[in-house]
């Protein structure tokens, strides 16, 4: 059973029971439910004298969750990497490949590319990130949303590889032979990216 | 709170930081205005090279002295630079080779592209072809 269910069913059991609604409500948040929480499954069963109690018709909330988390998790994405691949431009410009004859001009254009990416989407990110903040220490039942859930442990898993990816990477490079400064740049270039947004979600979802 | 905000920090410096020298490495929209520019002169000298050797097969398998519109090779040519106006320079390396120059104004980031018959000198900015007659 989900938290939620068997919050709506102790609200039941406990009207069933007989007990006054906010001696209910103190109990749930004595237990450690938000108010909102508290609030809204006390909501969820209409204040009205019959037996069984009567659920409320209740709004589904999950949609508008998964747009705003979406959209801020893309504007993420699309940050963690459009910063790694500019950055790897900017070193190949800085510690060219013996290899290459000329800077091609192609890299040009996706440095273009990753520089209007980020104009777009960092401050989407920052401003969808600063209300999630603020939304979450207004209301921590927040936290315990299932699409935020998901959201920020995929996003731990994808900075997790990555930063795994890195070493390996390294590592491979050292054997090769091939651990140039090239190579170890970009490595910490990802370690850094991937490893803020580890840390960073890694606090979002401790005492889960 | 300090330490909550960390990682957004680190991030919001590199992206400013990578923005900041992107801008600089690519020139901003100035850059982008020369590599189109430098494109297009570089298709010119593309088509001044074939236009060259067409007249050097109507005008008996010699190379010509000086670049002139001619009626037979009526490509779509530009003898002189569409930006500056100034001519493309135009050089008989010997008998055979030759050469036509532009200014460019950022050499270093040309793409390679096919010269007929030759290639790109890049530190010059000419294209040099060898005309073999058939």
């Amino acid at each position: 059973m989900r938290p939620s269910d068997q919050l709506s069913q102790f609200v039941r059991d406990a009207l069933i029971a007989g007990k006054p609604r906010d001696q209910i409500e103190d109990a749930l948040k004595q237990a450690g439910w938000a108010y909102n929480e508290a609030r809204n499954a006390m909501e969820s069963w209409a204040d009205q004298d019959f037996a069984p109690p009567i659920p409320r018709p209740r709004p589904y909330l999950s949609a508008k969750e998964a747009f705003f988390y979406g959209l801020m998790f893309a504007a993420l994405a699309m940050m963690a990497w459009h910063l790694t691949a500019l950055s790897f431009n900017l070193i190949d410009r800085w510690q060219p490949d013996s290899t290459e004859t000329h800077f091609r001009s192609y890299k040009l254009r996706q440095i273009r590319w990753s520089i209007a990416s980020l104009i777009v989407f960092s401050p989407l990110f920052f401003i969808l990130n600063t209300r999630v903040v603020r939304a979450t220490k207004a209301d921590p039942g927040k936290r315990r949303s299932g699409v935020r859930k998901w959201f920020s442990y995929i996003t731990l898993f994808l900075a997790a590889a990555s930063l795994l990816g890195a070493l390996l990477w390294v590592v491979y490079a050292l054997l090769e032979g091939d651990l140039t400064t090239r190579v170890i740049c970009k490595a910490v270039v990802v370690a850094v990216v991937a490893g803020a947004i580890f840390s960073y979600f890694r606090r979002e979802t401790e005492g889960d | 709170m300090q330490r909550d905000l960390l990682p957004q920090i680190a991030i919001g410096v590199l992206v400013i930081g990578a923005i900041a020298f992107g801008l600089i490495v690519t020139g901003g929209p100035s850059g982008g205005r020369m590599q189109k520019r430098d494109n297009e002169r570089m298709k010119d000298l593309r088509e001044l090279v074939e236009f060259v050797h067409c007249i050097s097969d109507e005008k008996g398998n010699k190379l010509p002295e000086t670049l002139e519109p001619n009626r037979k090779c009526h490509r779509n040519i530009q003898l002189n630079d569409p930006f500056t106006d100034k001519p493309y320079s135009y050089t008989r390396l010997s008998y055979k080779k030759f050469s036509i120059c532009a200014e460019f104004e950022w050499p270093e980031i040309l793409p390679e592209r096919y010269i007929k018959a030759g290639g790109f000198e890049r530190s010059q900015g000419c294209a040099v072809s060898t005309y073999n007659p058939n």
